[in-house]
């Protein structure tokens, strides 16, 4: 299947449905009922910070069950150079529908990194938790998320292949197994002849593609993306907004994706959370509710524009601050 | 490729080339006289008295005994330095605390500890082992926390990312990274494991070349001196090609 390929609003979703729903049985079985991670962790971790109800607000019943991942609470710090304690994140909480593409946009530096890695249990967090499939984030979770770095973060003495073949490797997958679905992957992002090259060898627009390949081929449920297009010139940007789109689209991921460009904001997003500066709060919730499968010319829509515009208006405020 | 053999083939012809002009020199200057034949025989006689010395069974035991006695020290050194250089270079606090010291210690000429490895572990074989292992250690140890050290730290997050840990997390980031650095740091320690052994031998010992040289030495054999001397240049040249060899088929057997 090419990138080009086009493909119809969300189709994949109802493809690849089943195997989510298998590793979310998987990791059900693993950490216990969902119901026992539903309330009662939260008020212990939560009542060493400040107020605030323990279950994440303004979410009913109904939807628990499509929420892929939760987020509670969270507050993130780390320790500067000079020993000082700095807040990166504080108090933020919000969920993921499953097969929805989440955005968090900020100003940089203001912690979305950190965000992104406690929610990929990369991080441990000062205070709140996060759930993903019910079940509370204590470490990485290969199983159920797969992520995409900034600088891309390929292994420079394996080949393209090799690159993608670890994902599985580490799940002990069988060798032939391995290669199959590792080409399989690279076929899915156009890679397939540069298989046996090394990353070094590539285009900076094919490492970010042999990245999300990677990202792709354990087949996890949701996808973590750090600025995944920073390090690229703004034409490669614009081609691979394009293609990732399509290609998460026909995947039907869970996706939180983290950018600091509004255009690539608006383009992927269904809804984009606007978070604030040090230490990094929620500001605004953004729908985006253009339709999709979108292209180039959605995002220079007055719709496209009128969401792009208010998304300005938050972060420079927020910057003028 | 045809660029590369030809750069090759010049790149030894220049390098030999420059050899041979030595030689030369050497040659004209003891045959125009002016030095002591006695203290610096001309190569033609040196090459006589090595080609003897090569037709005697005797030197080759010794030759034996000398490359046992280095490729020993120099996978005892490898063994301690893996051991202690992994864990050191893998956290930064070990590494803040221990690269310094060990890279002090390095600074030390081990030869006047000589005597001590002498007492301890004997005249023979086994002293020069140690004190070979020892003068290896360090080259290869300082190599081994740099690089491993060095690793990318968004490689490892990414590693963990895909549920890598402990070991398995060692052996996808770590290692594969610092190969190269470890590799040339234990061809350093080649160098210095030939050097420490011969000296050895050298000083105090009862068999191997440093002990022929030293006994021809004594005897004031000169010319068998310096055949003996050329007989240790061509090893230390054999044993650096034979440790590159060796790289060069593990990398082709990895690649299979």
């Amino acid at each position: 299947m090419s990138l080009f390929h086009p493909t119809g609003p969300r189709v994949g979703s109802l493809l690849s449905g089943s195997i989510r729903q298998a590793a979310m049985t998987v990791a059900r079985r693993d950490h216990g009922t969902p119901s026992e991670s539903d309330g009662a962790p939260a008020s212990t971790v939560v009542e060493a910070r400040t107020s605030g109800p323990s279950a994440a607000p303004s979410l009913g019943p109904s939807f628990r069950s499509s929420e892929v991942i939760r987020v509670e609470h969270l507050a993130v710090s780390y320790r500067r150079s000079d020993g000082a304690e700095v807040r990166a994140v504080e108090d933020v909480s919000f969920s993921v529908r499953e097969g929805e593409f989440v955005t968090l946009i900020g100003p940089s530096g203001c912690g979305k990194t950190s965000l992104l890695r406690v929610m990929g249990g990369l991080l441990r967090p000062a205070a709140g938790q996060v759930y993903v499939n019910d079940v509370l984030v204590k470490g990485p979770m290969p199983d159920a998320i797969a992520y995409v770095f900034q600088d891309f973060a390929l292994f420079p003495w394996r080949t393209a292949r090799a690159n993608v073949e670890i994902a599985l490797q580490l799940k002990r997958v069988p060798r032939g197994e391995r290669r199959r679905r590792a080409l399989d992957a690279l076929d899915m992002v156009g890679l397939a002849e540069v298989a046996d090259r090394f990353p070094r060898e590539l285009s900076g627009g094919m490492q970010q593609r042999l990245a999300v390949a990677r990202a792709l081929v354990s087949n996890c449920g949701i996808l973590l993306l750090d600025e995944p297009f920073g390090a690229l010139d703004e034409q490669t940007r614009l081609v691979l907004g394009v293609q990732l789109s399509q290609l998460l689209e026909s995947a039907g991921r869970t996706i939180v994706f983290v950018t600091h460009s509004l255009q690539e904001a608006v383009f992927l997003s269904d809804r984009i959370l606007v978070l604030s500066h040090q230490p990094c709060r929620i500001k605004k919730t953004v729908e985006v509710p253009l339709p999709r499968p979108r292209g180039p010319d959605q995002v220079k829509s007055p719709a496209g524009q009128r969401i792009e515009a208010e998304l300005f208006q938050l972060l420079y405020r927020e910057s003028l601050v | 490729m045809t660029i590369g053999t030809r750069l090759m083939g010049s790149r030894v012809f220049i390098g030999l080339g420059l050899l041979c002009v030595c030689v030369a020199v050497w040659q004209v200057v003891t045959a125009v006289g002016g030095v002591n034949s006695f203290l610096v025989p001309s190569p033609a006689a040196v090459a006589l008295v090595l080609v003897s010395v090569l037709t005697t069974g005797t030197t080759y035991s010794a030759l034996g005994t000398t490359i046992v006695e280095i490729v020993a020290a120099l996978v005892l050194a490898g063994g301690f330095a893996l051991a202690i250089g992994i864990p050191v270079g893998w956290h930064r606090l070990t590494q803040h605390a221990y690269e310094p010291l060990l890279a002090n210690l390095a600074a030390i000429p081990l030869v006047i500890l000589y005597p001590v490895f002498a007492v301890i572990f004997g005249i023979g074989p086994l002293s020069k082992v140690a004190f070979g292992a020892a003068t290896a250690f360090f080259p290869v140890v300082l190599a081994v926390v740099s690089g491993v050290a060095a690793t990318n730290q968004s490689l490892i997050v990414s590693a963990r990312s895909m549920g890598a840990r402990g070991l398995t997390l060692l052996l996808i980031t770590a290692i594969p990274s610092a190969l190269p650095v470890i590799v040339s740091g234990l061809r350093l320690g080649l160098t210095l494991a030939t050097l420490a052994v011969v000296g050895g031998e050298f000083i105090a010992g009862t068999q191997g070349l440093g002990y022929l040289l030293a006994s021809a030495g004594e005897a004031f054999e000169t010319k068998k001196v310096y055949a003996y001397v050329v007989l240790t240049l061509l090893l230390a040249i054999g044993l650096n090609v034979a440790f590159g060899l060796l790289v060069w088929l593990s990398r082709k057997v990895e690649e299979r």
